[in-house]
């Protein structure tokens, strides 16, 4: 069984468009609302808070507890800071496989697997791109040869 | 011109029942034809001027039939010995498929316009495919059906068969109790929408006459807004039960060898013929009422049936819990009934309690509140909370029910999962090949007392989730691992 975790240039590329955002919405209100100094600075301090609770506490969080396995008969994903999940997948049952890999995956680690099988599925997120391949072509390949 | 017969029986075999054509036309194509056929005869059936008036409206009719015939035209169909295949969609050019051993479930149906064209709609599923469709619908003449059910003959001779018919009393109570108040309001609505397109609103303004008639005899001691509120529920609900009696007036299941055939229909006759071994799973399902007569409903899930509109996936309507057994074993003998062996432990029953109490509590402190706010809506806002409380108290009867009968058990390959979701109970028995993923879902509460919700997903052609809540964690892991779930 090998084990797989979220990319850690995942959170750091997150961590950036989220600092991004908040750059963004504050200068939106400095700009907009300036005429409103009690809103403006409500909704300056409201984006700076929450980017920082994701990039530092949530986001975090949630690349530390999530872990995938890979077996030649089960699929299984640990995730969930607040509620916990332990997803387990027959292998037998998976249908196919959906990759996404976004562009300049390589540095933003963007890329998304969603294993489909009969009533249920799996969604497998922020895998370096070394991680997605091997990951989709062991699944192809088992459901090709038919192993499970 | 000796071969002209030829011709037009080779243009009609291998194409569906040309009543079809009227199928592909546009929903609105009647009300066009209703203001022409008003106009002919108010102008005396004098059709030269007619044609000069109205020759644009039909142009526009001339030109949605002949679409429809077009798209009638190129879907064609061939029924093989081992499968079908039918060219369909826009202009035939979807090709599809199915071989009869991949087949789930192949449903007939013939409503009150096919019936004396001997028409017969045709549905084949399979395991894939929509959830919300069904893979090939095909409209057929009569002796294409014949040729293609001579596939799936209904009566194999010399093979024993097993036919449950229940009474009509019981199908009755059946359909007064899988009316819903929702559904009802959603078609009652369609109804007098649909109507009020057709005949203008004359029938419109005629019921909402006739409410505001019935209002003013009760407006002595009920508020307006109630016995308005009252008569569409009241309505929708009667509208849902008679189209539920309809639906499976006539009830019929057989078993025969590895093939359900399922008979029912009052208005519009229905015949399913559904594969023994491709049910993903059978669901006993009560509602609370039902819970307390000891009396339940057997529904299997497969996928094709139930997929229609206002169908419910029923294999016998009504039976009372102990006759369940019996039945089973006729009707599916290689199924057990597996008893529970875990269950929610004792101190945890109250978990079930929580949302339900603190909905009930909501609704008398929002009541409070919103009658301090704005005390001139104060009856409005009284029967408003009367009315969400009742379902609220319900729910939570419920779910004190529900901390005692939820639970997981084995036998032999098929294992049990009893559990409440909202207002109704279930008791599923799933063959341990069906179940594709198995989730332990914690939440923060039930992290610190070791309990879980496992979360179960069967076979079927969307996501089926079966949610057993509030199990010791360690006993649910150990029940998984035994029983070789997902090995």
């Amino acid at each position: 069984m090998k084990k797989y975790y979220p990319s850690k240039a995942a959170l750091n590329f997150l961590r950036l468009v989220i600092a991004a955002a908040a750059i963004g919405l504050t200068y939106v209100c400095f700009r907009y609302l300036h005429s409103i100094e009690i809103l403006m600075y409500i909704l300056v301090g409201i984006f700076w808070g929450g980017g920082f609770a994701l990039c530092f506490i949530f986001l975090p969080l949630y690349f530390a507890k999530t872990s995938y396995s890979i077996s030649s008969d089960i699929i299984s994903k640990h995730s969930g800071m607040i509620f916990t999940t332990r997803q387990l997948m027959r292998g037998g049952s998976v249908q196919y496989v959906t990759a996404v890999i976004t562009p300049f995956s390589r540095f933003t680690a963007l890329n998304f697997i969603v294993i489909n099988a009969l009533g249920g599925k799996i969604f497998l997120a922020f895998l370096s791109k070394k991680d997605a391949a091997e990951i989709t072509a062991a699944l192809n390949r088992a459901i090709e040869k038919k192993e499970w | 011109m000796k071969n002209s017969p030829l011709h037009i029986r080779s243009l009609f075999s291998h194409r569906q029942h040309p009543i079809k054509i009227l199928g592909y036309t546009t929903k609105s194509f009647w009300l066009l034809l209703i203001p022409l056929a008003r106009s002919l005869i108010a102008m005396r059936f004098d059709i030269a001027t007619w044609l000069k008036g109205w020759w644009l409206d039909i142009l526009v009719i001339l030109v949605i039939f002949a679409y429809a015939v077009l798209r009638w035209f190129f879907v064609t169909f061939k029924i093989e010995k081992d499968h079908i295949e039918a060219n369909t969609g826009y202009f035939g050019l979807c090709k599809t498929s199915i071989p009869y051993s991949k087949l789930c479930t192949i449903c007939a149906s013939q409503g009150v316009l096919y019936r004396p064209f001997r028409a017969y709609k045709v549905y084949f599923d399979t395991n894939s495919g929509s959830r919300a469709s069904s893979d090939i619908v095909l409209s057929l003449k009569k002796s294409d059906y014949e040729r293609l059910f001579a596939y799936f003959p209904m009566d194999e001779k010399g093979r024993a068969k097993f036919t449950h018919a229940p009474e009509r009393k019981s199908v009755l109570i059946f359909s007064l109790l899988f009316s819903s108040t929702l559904s009802g309001v959603i078609l009652f609505t369609t109804l007098i929408i649909e109507v009020s397109r057709i005949v203008g609103r004359e029938l419109e303004e005629r019921f909402i006459s006739t409410v505001n008639e019935y209002m003013q005899k009760f407006a002595i001691k009920l508020p307006r807004y109630v016995v308005a509120f009252a008569m569409v529920i009241i309505l929708s609900w009667l509208y849902s039960f008679m189209i539920n009696v309809f639906r499976h007036w006539s009830f019929t299941v057989t078993r025969q060898g590895d093939k359900f055939i399922i008979k029912s229909g009052f208005v519009s006759k229905r015949y399913h013929i559904i594969s023994a071994e491709k049910i993903n799973y059978i669901d006993i399902e009560q509602s609370f009422l039902m819970k307390i007569f000891n009396i339940c409903s057997v529904h299997i899930h497969c996928s094709g049936y139930g997929k229609g509109r206002r169908e419910i996936a029923v294999l016998i309507p009504i039976t009372t819990f102990s006759q369940v057994q019996s039945s089973l074993s006729l009707l599916m003998p290689e199924t057990p009934i597996p008893d529970l062996m875990i269950r929610p432990n004792k101190k945890d029953i109250k978990r079930f309690l929580f949302v339900p109490s603190l909905l009930c509590l909501i609704v008398p402190i929002a009541d409070f509140v919103l009658i301090r706010l704005f005390p001139g809506w104060r009856e409005v806002i009284r029967f408003s909370a009367i009315m969400c409380v009742i379902p609220f108290a319900w729910l939570l009867a419920v779910k004190i029910a529900a901390g005692f009968v939820t639970g997981t058990g084995e036998e032999k390959k098929w294992i049990t999962l009893s559990y409440c979701q909202v207002y109704r109970f279930h008791y599923i028995i799933v063959n341990k090949n069906k179940i594709s993923k198995v989730t332990y879902f914690q939440t923060p509460f039930q992290r610190r007392a070791d309990v879980c919700n496992l979360r179960i997903n069967t076979f079927g052609e969307s996501i089926c989730c079966h949610s057993v809540k509030h199990l010791p964690l360690k006993e649910a892991e150990k029940f998984v691992d035994d029983c070789g779930i997902l090995s």
